[in-house]
């Protein structure tokens, strides 16, 4: 890997498994990633997290990065922000890109592969070159974004509402998910 | 070309170049034992099993991600891609017997091709100007004609004509939504206009029966019984609305087809900013020609 471009946050040593951010310490990160990325406490980082662009990110406090089986990628692109609140869980191998804004709810769980991405790059049809206007994407509190889920410009997942695995949603989703309601119309029959 | 003291953008040209430079290294080397064309660029890895059944065509691009990109080609097997085609990271290609992939065609990441799974084997065949999107799996025995879309974490197993989007597990087709001349390339012009099928006009379904059969359907499969809100007008998008993504309206055709046992014209349903209520209705309601004039 080039070492100019990319910030990789990675335990010192190897041993280190499992780190603990409690103050976020200068040694860690390259200084770069440091402007750009600010830091709630206790952020936690399992494994490797990978920042490479150079938009800005938000962490809240005790925000999990669980990275051990793949890296977890957060890529804002220039002028665009992720915010991540608090208690959110990241699992291996997401990828969250912006090209405006992404809003992660706090106590939120991001399964693992999944990818939260605000544009879809290309036309589907007509100049592939050109890039569409982004459409900022927002997850509620304590949802659950499932594993190998997609999560394309315009999606909207409401508080506690649940993404199935491997679902790609590009509207809203509701609160509700369908078995639960079911089981709630069965106990009101 | 770039004034002197413009400092930043002469730093910013000069990493460039260098970033090139070094893709170009990196794909002579990464490459080396395939059959690769001219200025063939590799910004991050790419792991190749069985480069000599490997043709890679001019000015292709491996992007840098996450995961290395895979190209694996059995022995006596064929892998091609055509030239200006571009990867994005994690794109995993296994050939057992043949892979053909077009020029100009664009993966997303984590895409996954392969022409064996194990029990059989039949040849993949991509053509030209295809965009498959993120986590999309392309089976044994596909062909993707050419100018078409393979939606993000669809789950391609047979024949995507040209010009045409595939979305869902298994893959529906549908037209793409800008479509200008698909249809006429395709050679079936008789899907442009709604046709009744078995459908005497004394049992064409009132307005009230489809508007409720569309609202319900919404509610069971999206937006579990809050449609009704949702929903502020017959004129307003349901697209635009945030109410129905492109896999909403695939299905959504389907069930009103199924139904009310029409055929509904895939091209005047997919129309960009023509998705309201009072629309499909009048695709379901009116015979075929009016439901265009009616809007």
């Amino acid at each position: 890997m080039n070492p100019r471009s990319p910030a990789f946050a990675r335990p010192a040593l190897r041993q280190l498994d499992r780190w603990r951010v409690a103050s976020w310490p200068l040694r860690v990160r390259p200084l770069t990633a440091i402007l750009r990325v600010d830091f709630g406490a206790d952020v936690e980082i399992e494994g490797r997290l990978w920042i490479p662009g150079p938009g800005r990110i938000h962490l809240g406090r005790g925000v999990r990065f669980a990275a051990r089986r793949a890296p977890i990628e957060l890529r804002a692109h220039e002028g665009a922000e992720i915010w991540i609140d608090d208690g959110v869980v990241v699992e291996a191998g997401a990828s969250i890109e912006a090209t405006s804004r992404v809003e992660v709810g706090a106590r939120t769980s991001i399964g693992a592969f999944s990818k939260i991405i605000d544009n879809h790059y290309h036309h589907a049809a007509g100049d592939r070159g050109e890039r569409p206007a982004a459409v900022p994407i927002f997850i509620g509190e304590d949802a659950l974004i499932g594993p190998r889920a997609v999560l394309l410009p315009g999606a909207r997942v409401a508080t506690r509402g649940v993404v199935g695995a491997g679902q790609v949603l590009s509207i809203r989703q509701p609160s509700i998910p369908r078995a639960e309601r079911r089981a709630g119309e069965e106990r009101a029959a | 070309l770039i004034p002197a003291n413009n400092t930043e953008l002469r730093r910013k040209s000069v990493r460039q170049i260098l970033t090139a430079l070094d893709s170009f290294a990196r794909a002579r080397w990464v490459l080396r034992s395939t059959k690769q064309g001219e200025r063939v660029r590799c910004y991050g890895r790419v792991l190749v099993e069985g480069g000599s059944g490997i043709e890679v065509a001019s000015r292709v691009v491996f992007l840098k991600g996450m995961f290395p990109t895979e190209l694996r080609c059995a022995e006596g097997a064929e892998l091609s891609i055509g030239s200006q085609t571009l990867f994005n990271y994690g794109v995993f290609v296994s050939a057992q017997r043949s892979v053909r992939i077009g020029a100009r065609c664009m993966f997303g990441s984590l895409v996954h091709i392969r022409d064996d799974d194990g029990r059989r084997t039949s040849p993949v065949v991509i053509g030209n100007d295809v965009w498959v999107a993120h986590g999309a799996l392309i089976e044994p025995g596909s062909t993707v004609g050419d100018g078409s879309v393979v939606a993000a974490g669809a789950v391609v197993s047979g024949n995507v004509p040209p010009r045409t989007l595939a979305i869902g597990n298994p893959a529906r087709i549908f037209p793409l939504e800008d479509r200008n001349e698909a249809f006429a390339l395709d050679g079936k012009p008789s899907s442009r206009s709604p046709v009744a099928l078995a459908h005497p006009a004394a049992a064409v379904p009132s307005r009230d029966e489809v508007r409720s059969a569309i609202i319900a359907w919404l509610d069971d499969t999206r937006h579990f019984g809050e449609a009704a809100n949702l929903i502020t007008s017959d004129a307003m998008s349901l697209r635009e609305g945030g109410l129905l993504d492109s896999l909403g309206l695939v299905d959504l055709v389907l069930m009103l087809e199924q139904r009310f046992a029409v055929q509904i014209d895939r091209e005047l349903a997919s129309r960009p900013g023509s998705q309201t209520l009072t629309h499909f209705i009048d695709l379901v309601t009116k015979p075929s020609g009016s439901a265009e004039t009616s809007r």
